[in-house]
Parts: structure tokens; C-alpha cells; sequence
């Protein structure tokens, strides 16, 4: 459905149908059902999976993610076997003796794990955190050229 | 306006001249809203942003007519390194604003920006701060 669509007045009798059907599944989201979401504190034990964009040059291969008020002692980034991991906890220094108004920064850990390309040097990578953001540089291996095979006949 | 003290970041360094000129012509359309955190103490309002990547220097902080803003200019960072091949989130400017009430000092506001985080403090006017009151018995 087109999200610019104009709501038009409920007209046929497709449109009366559908309204009733919706009304119902709002009768259903009751309170009892409601407390059944997360609390709170469940969501602090989810990891968060920080969005990553990929950038590619000749050279090399750049992930960065935005980890705001993320320390370098709390992010941890490590490679095997092709798989990159990126994991830390973000510590939320909330003032002493004060009262949260809103909540929005609420995650603590994080999480991601993504698979290297081939063709790229796993040990020539590098990571820096600056300004809330690391920036992972993976230099591509040289002359990752396609090589023709000799099929020998028997 | 504002007092900010922050710390040397990569985008501005001693350096400005051209880390954190915005050189944009067009101005981006995307607009970022910046998740928050708001804690009240006896003497203060505080307000911690996420606001990766923002340049220090370019950071408004503003209130006028019972409503705070808050406008970080986001350089674009992205063309000097490459082309971009996967895109999970936006790089943008970001912006909040809220409503706030009259028990603030403007005048104290003050603000620091560091690992990507803005920490905004709004010091309570004195008439607002919590005052014991003492009962007189007859």
C-alpha cells in the first residue's frame, strides 16, 4: 500500500469490512496482553546489533558502525576464520542522585558478527574508534585474478 | 551562547580548515533524530544525545520561547573513502528539539561533546531548585 495514500472515507462495503476487521484487532491489544511485551529490563539484556555500512575503494574493504559513548576498553573486535565480530558493552554514565525523564539511549551490549569476503587480507586489518565511530579498514589481497586450471586427460 | 568544551576529535582537530567546513552546496535533506537520554537532578537538567560523527565546532544548542534545540552538522564522509556498497543507516545531519518550561538559566547551559556523545547540563533557575521549608510549630 502506498504510504502517501489519502485515507479516503469508508465508502463500500470492502472498506466497512476492513475498518470492522481492524477495530478488532484493537479490541485484542487489552492490558493484560500489553504487560506481556518486554519490560524494561528484558530489553536491556538484548544485545543490540549495531547497523554497519560497507565501503569499497581499490584498495580496501571499510566497515564502520556508530557506537556513540563507546569507550576503545569496551570494544572488543576480532577476526577467525573469515568471520568478523564486533562486540563491547556501552557503559551509560547516568548522573548521580538523579531521576530519568526519558530513556532512549537504552542499550548496553552489542553485538555483530559478519563473514569477511574472500579475497581480502584478514591480517592486515585495522580498527579505529573516533568521534562514536569505528571505521574497520580490510585491505584486499593482491591479484586475486581468476587463474585458468589445466584439466589434465587421462 | 553556550559554553562548550570538547575534546580534540578526529574531524576537529587544531586543524578546521577543511575537516569540518561544510562544503556542501546542497544542503542534505535527511535530518536525523538523535535518541536522548534526559536526567533531572536537584540543580540541573541534563540532556545526553547520540550524535556520532557530528562536528564539535558546528554544534547549536539554542532555546527561545520555552523550546530547546539542538542542530549537529554531520560531515559527509563517505566520498573521500570509496563507493558505497552496503548501507545499514544514513549519515546525516541530526536535530531535537524540545519543549521545556521556565525554571531554566539560560545563561548556565553549558555543553561537551566527546566520543560522539553531547551532554547538554541546564542548570534549574534558583527559584525552582528543591527548598526544604521549614515548619514552625505555634
Amino acid at each position: 500500500m502506498n504510504t502517501r495514500t489519502i485515507l479516503a472515507p469508508a465508502t463500500t462495503a470492502m472498506d466497512s469490512l476492513r475498518h470492522e476487521i481492524d477495530r478488532a484487532f484493537d479490541r485484542m491489544t487489552t492490558p493484560a496482553l500489553a504487560s506481556a511485551w518486554p519490560t524494561t529490563r528484558l530489553l536491556d539484556a538484548i544485545r543490540l546489533h549495531p547497523a554497519v555500512n560497507m565501503i569499497e575503494n581499490d584498495d580496501s574493504l571499510v566497515f564502520e558502525a556508530e557506537l556513540p559513548g563507546v569507550l576503545t576498553d569496551d570494544l572488543n573486535v576480532t577476526v577467525a576464520d573469515n568471520m568478523l565480530t564486533i562486540y563491547g558493552t556501552r557503559t551509560l554514565h547516568t548522573p548521580e542522585g538523579s531521576t530519568a525523564l526519558r530513556r532512549e539511549r537504552s542499550t548496553k551490549q552489542f553485538e555483530r558478527v559478519m563473514r569477511l569476503p574472500s579475497g581480502t587480507d584478514a591480517n592486515g586489518i585495522d580498527a579505529v574508534l573516533a568521534d562514536g565511530i569505528l571505521t574497520i579498514t580490510l585491505p584486499k589481497l593482491e591479484g586475486t585474478r581468476t587463474r585458468r586450471v589445466e584439466v589434465r586427460g587421462l | 551562547m553556550i559554553n562548550q568544551t570538547h575534546n580534540n576529535s578526529s574531524c576537529c582537530g587544531t586543524d578546521t580548515s577543511d575537516c569540518c567546513t561544510i562544503t556542501d552546496t546542497v544542503k542534505r535533506p535527511q535530518n536525523y533524530r538523535a535518541p536522548v537520554d534526559v536526567y533531572e537532578t536537584d540543580t540541573d537538567f541534563r540532556v545526553v544525545a547520540d550524535m556520532p560523527g557530528a562536528c564539535s565546532e558546528q554544534i547549536e544548542i539554542s532555546i527561545e520561547d520555552n523550546t530547546l534545540t539542538i542542530d549537529a552538522s554531520v560531515r559527509e564522509r563517505y566520498a573521500a573513502v570509496g563507493t558505497v556498497r552496503h548501507r545499514e543507516y544514513g549519515v546525516g545531519d541530526f536535530h531535537r528539539s524540545f519543549r521545556i518550561g521556565d525554571g531554566i538559566d539560560a545563561d548556565g547551559i553549558t555543553a561537551a561533546y566527546t566520543d560522539g556523545v553531547l551532554s547538554v547540563s541546564l542548570p534549574k533557575a534558583e527559584a525552582t531548585k528543591p527548598r526544604k521549608i521549614d515548619i514552625k510549630t505555634a
